[in-house]
């Protein structure tokens, strides 16, 4: 089984994002990298508005024996938040969080629609994490979208902030565990950027 | 709101002249056919927005647009500011030929161009669909292309704008009514904005109107009568008639049948000289015949700059001019009071009791003087202009 | 997608739903596939076709849902077993065909996947189509779970091939674009010979031909096979039940829904009152298996999605049996216990659940779930769908728009079914005032055509979509021109499906496994019908809306037909080459004042121009711009401005 425990089981992971950002690929890699432990994983997602800037959550969960379980995550029952933009994690609180909740956010925000018009009003850094803070046991805030554009493109944010969140959440998973993952699905030269993106996501958080 | 305001108050009631004066500032109003359309939605104010400010049928204050009463030169309730009244047609008698009566608007307008009283001329251009879209002319003889009058609205004012944006400072305008006002009122409130809009405007000719006609039943009849493509059209004095010159021939028929067809909009002028033009120009009402009488326009001068032009024009000898007949005068007033009359009956209706008066600012402390003079039967006060 | 055709039994793969039943289809020797695109349908056909040439299968992606089942259809007369995949419309689309296929029967094992979409993710309806299979008399089965998804597809093309007939499999949004773990099976390598025998006779299902006539005999034939469909059903396999011997309540649930109750028995630990009857084949339904545990429980709780399908038949099967069962208690959909539209969720039945029994259901602590929903009504504003930067759809209902408001005569749009539903909000103008199926836009841009003699002189335009064109937008514009309908449609040609991921249509040069097809041409299709057409770059803002002007036609003006020719923005062609380099000229751009009133960002909307509350300037996103180069004729001050990219080929 590759020595992979679970804190809770079903563990539940919830990545989110906007369309576009890459949060279904990570999504599965997630699930692929402890699908190839011997765990058995489900991925509910929600496709349909993806492109087009909607909100977008993947629910990922795992257990070690194989059972039905449900694609969506029940209310209240997700132990981890994932998120590519820090407004989506608010809103998947809403629904899936618990004073349990522990989250790893990428801290870059993506506006929506009504913002970029000048219409609505994207709350400031101090009030978001001030709702993010008081609704989660703790909330790990990482610049994941500086690192990406360091490695070469935005769009590596959704393999860094994996590599981040195997980081806090103390998964034995490896570049390794990431390689053999994304060997298969991405083309290759693309591979090497997203190791090196999953490796310093790792390291920025603290791995 | 400034184009709520012109929505609600002009446009669903009914009000628009097509003017022009709102269009082509933004992109949220268009012209097509002869009517002007919010295209998309605006959400600026009236003390923002420049198409309520500058439309005449919206919130108009009649002392504004007509600037204090001054002592010199004649100003009548019905007929504004005369300075002079002539008879007068262009000389050349092949440029009479080409034109709606007796050429003078052309004339003049290619003397403000020669003479440098205009760097640019706005006009009403005519489409191959009848429609109309002003046509910026800067050169003398192009004038004569556009001579020739069609009774549908052309949004003028708005080709004043174009002139403007592509930086032309010194721009003339053959305007109705309608437009002259509208131009009035860019003037009045230029002030209020940094570019001051009103600065370009150098010399106004103004075109009598009765009013027009809407261009899509009227292009409907003339299918109906197989009038093919329309070259000319007008209204012969005292006939009752509507001659319609196309490439079929030429059908002169009872105007009874179009008068349905008369723009809503015009029941609710108060203007058939452009009382607010330098110079304004209609058609001649002599007791010749209209073969004749129609070669020859009457010819109001109202402001002491179309004064100095007009008798430039008589001076280089491309005007002849002679007297009107007696009472002409008297009748044109009389024609214009009836028009007032009219309009203000048709606002009265259309507002209700009650203070208001459709487009008119009823803050205007010049309102109670002007509706008394009009609606005084028969009299005639000087000066209340 | 290596995995798919990887014949190492034993192995565990992630699959996505869609993928595990076309796993479920290779491991039963599938030889022909055929689906039209649909949300959450596509990726069945779309894995399929990758692995074609390596698995030696025929796909296609037909040109609607009929042409599709008929495809998989002629396959299996021939011998070779086909699945024909589709979204829930699909079904109704071709279900003509479907009634005759009942009675005619097939040969091969057939098997018809329709995959349905509670809640409306990705669709303007929420049918739940189940009834066809009562309706026509087909066994219908309904997948619950990835894991067992693919066992439920070779189950139905064996079930298929034996009992002669084509097998209706339901899967919906949830289990289609969920994932999970797979345990593969092997993969047969058949050796296929395709022959249609026909010589035989008539009511021969091997050798006779294959009609739905004579229709009492053949229907005949096909209640017998539902008989024995029935008794099949009792050993089904993934008719499975959980829990107590002799529960309190049973609940009964099909489709992902038996998850859903499976949990949501776990979260209120209530095992010891309630057990879980899960059944796969809902119709015919197995006797005697409701019997066995329909027999204690005083209470029954059916759980399911879309209609009361299952719950009615299961109020007949009491009723008619209710000397051996005695009374029960019903709970669903009929009284309320569950609500009539919508998804379920685990949340959604625990409360039910809870409320049954007497239990409470609290997930979050009330503290909790009242200061997230405050932070979120305060803080979280809404995404707004919205055109993607450089969609030629925003384009082309810009000057739709304008066209539709400078004719001024209470013209609106007949809209249909693709990316270009949006125009129907802000992002589109909000132009598009009828939306129906497929195809069904210019069907009643046809009809409002027509009224004109009571008195109707509106315009009416219609717009489609390239890949809508050859599905069923062409019978409906043949009807519009035939009839001299009074119709203006333009012809949204991006070149792809590209809603559901720019599968080829029979527009294109290219086929589903990337080879090359004979490309039927739009244009030369709409003058061959006598329509007049004029093609336009929907980019080219001032031509376009020239164009449309000029064709909003007189009353009795007949059909005209503009193509608005762009590929998409996401298009392979056009991702990440954008023609022109576009910024804002900030000394220009007027911002809030009068003569813009921020024309491009309130109006326009493109989600790469955005306002820069601080500066009062409109910028342009360069990471999100396309490129396109549309923003800068729009802008009314010249501000914002384009540099031609050039682009190695
Ligand atoms: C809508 C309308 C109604 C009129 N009603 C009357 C009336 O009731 N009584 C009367 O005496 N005269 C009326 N006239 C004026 C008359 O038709 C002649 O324009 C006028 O006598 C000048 O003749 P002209 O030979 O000097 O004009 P021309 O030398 O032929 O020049 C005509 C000028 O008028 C402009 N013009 C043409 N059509 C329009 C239009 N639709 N809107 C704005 N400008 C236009 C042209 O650009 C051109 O510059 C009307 C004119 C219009 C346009
Ligand atoms: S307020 Fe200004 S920007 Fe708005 S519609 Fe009027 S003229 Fe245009
Ligand atoms: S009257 Fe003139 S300014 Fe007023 S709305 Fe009509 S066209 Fe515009
Ligand atoms: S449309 Fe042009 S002028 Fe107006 S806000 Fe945008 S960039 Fe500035
Ligand atoms: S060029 Fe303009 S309209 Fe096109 S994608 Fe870029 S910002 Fe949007």
């Amino acid at each position: 089984m590759g020595g992979i425990g679970l804190e809770k089981d079903p563990w539940n992971v919830i990545l989110t994002g906007v369309g576009g950002q890459g949060n279904v690929f990570a999504s599965r890699m997630l699930a692929k990298m402890l699908a190839a432990k011997g765990l058995w994983v489900t991925i509910g997602e929600t496709f349909g508005a993806t492109q087009r800037g909607g909100s977008v959550m993947s629910h990922v969960r795992v257990s070690v024996d194989r059972r039905l379980l449900s694609p969506q995550i029940p209310k209240g029952a997700a132990d981890w938040v994932v998120a590519l933009e820090p407004l989506e994690a608010l809103r998947v609180l809403e629904g899936f969080g618990s004073p349990e909740v522990r989250m790893v956010l990428n801290d870059r925000p993506v506006y929506p629609m009504g913002v970029i018009a000048g219409e609505m009003d994207y709350p400031t850094q101090e009030a978001l994490r001030a709702d993010l803070d008081a609704l989660s046991k703790e909330a790990f805030w990482l610049d994941l979208t500086g690192i990406a554009k360091a490695l070469g493109s935005p769009a590596l944010a959704s393999t860094a902030i994996l590599g981040a969140f195997v980081a806090k959440s103390g998964l034995s998973l490896t570049k390794e565990d990431a390689f053999l993952a994304l060997k298969d699905s991405i083309p290759e030269k693309k591979l090497a950027s997203n190791l090196e993106a999953f490796e310093a996501g790792r390291l920025a958080a603290g791995a | 709101m400034g184009q709520n305001s012109l929505k609600a108050n002009v446009w669903d009631a009914g009000l628009c002249t097509g003017c022009g004066a709102c269009v082509g500032l933004c992109p949220y109003q268009g012209f097509w056919e002869d009517d002007v359309r919010q295209v998309f939605s605006c959400s600026l104010s009236n003390d923002e927005g420049r198409c309520s400010a500058y439309c005449p049928r919206w919130n108009l204050r009649l002392s504004e647009i007509y600037g204090p009463p001054s002592n010199k030169g004649g100003s009548t309730p019905e007929l504004g500011r005369i300075r002079g009244y002539r008879l007068a047609r262009a000389s050349d008698p092949m440029l009479r030929a080409k034109a709606q009566h007796g050429g003078t608007l052309s004339v003049l307008l290619a003397m403000a161009l020669a003479q440098g009283f205009a760097d640019v001329a706005v006009v009403a251009g005519k489409k191959e669909s009848l429609a109309m879209t002003p046509a910026l002319v800067s050169s003398p003889k192009e004038v004569i292309s556009y001579a020739g009058s069609t009774l549908f609205v052309s949004p003028t004012v708005s080709g004043y704008h174009a002139a403007r944006k592509a930086g032309f400072k010194r721009i003339g305008v053959v305007a109705t009514p309608c437009q002259a006002q509208a131009l009035a009122k860019i003037r009045s409130v230029s002030e209020r904005f940094e570019d001051h809009p009103g600065d370009a405007l150098s010399i106004v000719l103004g075109v009598f109107c009765g009013w027009t006609l809407s261009l899509r039943p009227f292009k409907e009849r003339l299918k109906e009568l197989g009038v093919g493509r329309l070259v000319a059209m007008d209204i012969p004095a005292g006939k009752g008639t509507l001659e319609i010159l196309g490439d079929s021939g030429l059908a002169e028929l009872p105007f009874d049948g179009f008068e349905p067809m008369i723009r809503e909009a015009c029941a609710f002028c108060l203007d058939t000289t452009a009382e607010l033009a330098d110079i304004s120009v209609g058609s001649a009402r002599t007791n010749e015949p209209w073969e004749e009488m129609r070669t020859w326009n009457q010819v109001l001068i109202r402001s002491e700059r179309g004064e100095a032009f007009f008798s430039q024009a008589v001076e280089l000898g491309v005007l002849e001019v002679r007297e009107a007949p007696r009472g002409a005068l008297e009748a044109l007033k009389t024609a214009a009071r009836a028009k007032k009359q009219k309009a203000i009956r048709a606002l009265r209706q259309k507002t209700g009791p009650g203070p208001k008066l459709g487009y008119l600012d009823i803050q205007d402390p010049f309102l109670p003087k002007f509706l008394e003079a009009i609606e005084t039967e028969g009299g005639s006060h000087e000066g209340a202009h | 997608m290596k995995e798919l055709i990887e014949d190492c039994p034993g192995k565990r793969a992630l699959f996505l739903g869609n993928e595990a039943i076309a796993r479920g289809a290779l491991e039963a020797g599938l030889g022909v596939a055929a689906s039209y695109p649909g949300t959450p349908a596509s990726e069945i056909l779309e894995s399929l076709a990758l692995v074609a040439s390596e698995a030696n299968l025929y796909t296609e992606w037909s040109v609607n849902e009929k042409v599709a089942m008929e495809v998989a259809a002629a396959a299996s007369f021939a011998g070779i077993r086909s699945l024909a995949a589709m979204k829930q419309n699909g079904l109704h689309v071709g279900s003509d065909f479907l009634l005759h296929l009942a009675l005619s029967g097939v040969r091969a094992g057939m098997v018809l996947v329709f995959a349905e979409d509670p809640g409306a993710h990705s669709s303007v309806n929420e049918a739940d189509s189940r009834y066809f299979s009562k309706m026509l008399e087909l066994p219908l089965f309904e997948l619950s779970d990835v894991e067992s998804a693919k066992e439920v597809i070779k189950l139905a093309f064996e079930i298929s091939e034996a009992f002669k007939i084509p097998v209706l499999v339901r899967s919906v949004t949830r289990l289609s674009h969920a994932s999970g773990v797979v345990e593969l099976g092997p993969l047969p390598k058949p050796r296929r010979n395709a022959v249609f025998r026909h010589e035989g006779f008539i009511l021969d299902p091997d050798l006779g031909a294959m009609i739905s006539a004579p229709v009492p005999l053949k229907r005949m034939l096909l209640q017998e096979k539902l008989a024995g469909l029935k008794a099949r059903f009792e050993e089904f396999p993934l008719n499975r039940y959980f829990g107590p011997d002799k529960p309190e309540t049973l609940l009964v649930a099909s489709s992902v829904a038996v998850l859903y109750a499976f949990e949501a028995i776990e979260r209120l630990s209530a095992w010891d009152k309630a057990g879980l009857l899960a059944l796969t084949t809902t119709y015919p339904l197995p006797e005697g298996l409701l019997k066995a545990h329909l027999k204690a429980p005083g209470r029954v709780f059916i759980v399911e999605e879309g209609v009361s399908f299952l719950e009615q038949s299961l109020k007949a099967f009491v009723a008619e049996h209710h000397g051996e069962l005695g009374q029960k208690r019903f709970l669903g959909k009929d009284e309320g216990t569950l609500p009539g539209v919508g998804e379920l969720n685990v949340d959604v039945v625990a409360e039910a659940l809870a409320g049954a029994l007497g239990l409470s259901y609290e997930p979050v602590p009330k503290a909790y779930a009242s200061k997230a929903a405050e932070a979120t009504l305060m803080h979280a504003p809404q995404r707004e769908l919205a055109f993607c930067p450089g969609c030629p759809h925003r384009a082309s209902f810009f000057s739709v728009a304008k066209a539709l408001a400078l004719d001024g005569r209470g013209g609106f749009v007949c809209g249909d079914i693709g990316c270009y539903t949006l125009a129907m909000l802000p992002a589109g103008f909000q132009v598009i005032k009828t939306l129906h199926a497929m195809g069904s836009g210019t069907g009643l841009g046809s009809g409002f055509g027509k009224l004109g003699r009571f008195g109707f002189d509106q315009r009416t335009l219609s717009v489609m979509g390239d890949s809508t064109f050859f599905h069923t937008g062409l019978p409906a514009l043949i009807n519009a021109v035939h009839n001299r309908s009074d119709l203006l449609l333009v012809i949204l040609d991006n070149q792809g499906t590209a809603m559901t991921g720019f599968q080829p249509h029979p527009g294109l040069a290219f086929d589903a496994e990337g080879k090359g097809a004979m490309a039927v041409d739009i244009e030369g299709v709409c003058l061959a019908i006598g329509a007049k057409v004029f093609v336009a770059d929907p980019f080219e803002l001032q031509e376009t809306e020239r164009l449309l002007l000029g064709m909003m036609g007189e009353k009795g003006e007949g059909v005209r037909v503009l193509i608005l020719k762009q590929p998409c923005a996401l298009s392979p062609q056009r991702k990440g080459k954008g023609a022109y380099e576009v910024a804002v000229d900030e000394a220009v751009c007027l911002g809030e004042a009068c003569g813009c009133n921020r024309f491009c960002t309130r109006v326009f909307r493109c989600p790469a121009l955005f306002w820069d509350k601080n500066a009062k300037k409109a910028r342009v996103d360069d990471v999100l711009c396309a490129g396109c180069g549309v923003c800068a004729q729009i802008c009314p001050s010249g501000a914002i401005q384009k540099k031609e990219l050039v682009w190695a080929a």
